[in-house]
């Protein structure tokens, strides 16, 4: 089953980050709407403890929007 | 049983004002506020050294007690910044400029962020084994000799305290109980010193304490037969603002942990026994976990009692 929109969505809710929710879209850069540099590491670690996907420090510049981080999850989830 | 009756701490007062250090790199007030967490972060005095604030946390110490320092008979320092280039060990050095005992046994323990938890029972066992009666444990850590000025990721969030923890079997405060400890040595890289200075990856220690941390403490409450409810307060080792948030969070404890980094940063191993000696008599802690993570990566949890 692919990711969706909603599951990310979701689980920046329970991340307990400084994003503003409702004014996420699929391409809207998360450092836009309230995400900062530890924000966006507690969104990957709970990208990696839900889906199982590492994301090496390298591949994280790319996952600025919750379209690039679907799109990277899907493409290398098991 | 041995067990901890009381602490003593040293704060140096010259410190580092990080709304300052914001400006400099270009953070807000609410980055400092609200996930660093030290807003004024102490420096020891410049020709200090790591076992003069030993020394002055001691002093504070006794202060506190009715107890002579010929009454001291095992001292342990723990410290990964010790005096000089670490020969002789620190704890040494502390007993000539303290002037305790000769008949002193004395000796460091290199640990960092997990430090007191560790060196807890380690003072204890040792005690025991060799039939001591008073000990004094101190954490010593100055990170102010290894901070890179040029780097926000370290020189915004660590600050100088030295704590000495009094421990005996003669009416302690608190008994240890149950602990847990653990190593990752593949994280070893992650916060290490390179040519004399302090290199942090904050990524992989977020993501060593968030996961590993948590579930320790949760495997300790679990080994116990006790739930999160059943304990009064959690004394996490203040790493940061976000870290002590994330594992609050993640706990389903907010209301326990206990936040207190505004004015001394991260102090390495001495930023639980600081929290300690704050609740070391309130008469609501009769149970209490504390855990310290980083550095190793090592981590450490361990119950506290309060014995009556």
């Amino acid at each position: 089953m692919k990711v969706q929109f909603d599951d990310i969505v979701a689980m920046i809710k329970d991340a307990n980050t400084m994003i503003n929710i409702e004014s996420l879209t699929e391409e809207v850069n998360l450092r836009d709407v309230g995400a900062d540099s530890l924000d966006m590491m507690n969104i990957f670690l709970a990208i990696q403890e839900k889906f199982g996907v590492e994301i090496p420090d390298d591949d994280i510049a790319e996952l600025t929007d919750i379209k690039a981080i679907t799109n990277y999850i899907n493409s290398n989830i098991e | 049983m041995i067990g901890i009756k009381e602490i003593g701490v040293y704060i140096p007062s010259r410190a580092r004002d990080n709304f300052d250090l914001a400006k400099r790199f270009g953070k807000d007030e609410n980055f400092v506020k609200n996930r660093l967490g030290g807003q004024s972060l102490p420096i020891m005095e410049p020709g200090m050294e790591t076992s003069d604030m030993a020394c002055r946390a001691l002093d504070n110490l006794l202060e506190k007690v009715n107890l002579s320092k010929n009454d001291i008979d095992c001292l342990v320092v723990c410290t990964q910044n010790p005096d000089g280039d670490g020969l002789p060990h620190t704890s040494a050095i502390v007993q000539k400029k303290a002037g305790l005992s000769q008949n002193v046994a004395a000796f460091d323990i290199s640990l960092g962020c997990s430090g007191y938890v560790y060196g807890l029972k380690v003072v204890q066992g040792f005690m025991m084994a060799a039939g001591l009666q008073t000990g004094v444990f101190v954490t010593a850590d100055p990170y102010s000799k290894i901070v890179n000025e040029a780097d926000a990721n370290t020189v915004m969030l660590f600050g100088d305290a030295a704590t000495a923890t009094l421990m005996t079997s003669d009416n302690p405060v608190f008994v240890l109980g149950r602990s847990l400890y653990a190593t990752d040595g593949e994280g070893a890289q992650h916060l290490i010193t390179q040519n004399g200075q302090l290199y942090m990856n904050g990524r992989a220690v977020f993501n060593f304490v968030a996961t590993k941390a948590v579930k320790q403490i949760l495997h300790l409450l679990k080994n116990a037969d006790l739930t999160v409810d059943d304990v009064d307060y959690f004394i996490l080792h203040q790493g940061s603002r976000y870290i002590i948030d994330t594992i609050a969070s993640r706990l389903r404890a907010k209301d326990k942990v206990i936040f207190y980094m505004e004015t001394t940063g991260n102090t390495v191993s001495s930023s639980v026994p600081l929290i300690l000696e704050k609740i070391l008599f309130k008469k609501e802690a009769k149970k209490i976990v504390i855990s310290g993570f980083g550095v190793g990566f090592s981590m450490g949890s361990m119950i506290l009692e309060q014995s009556n």
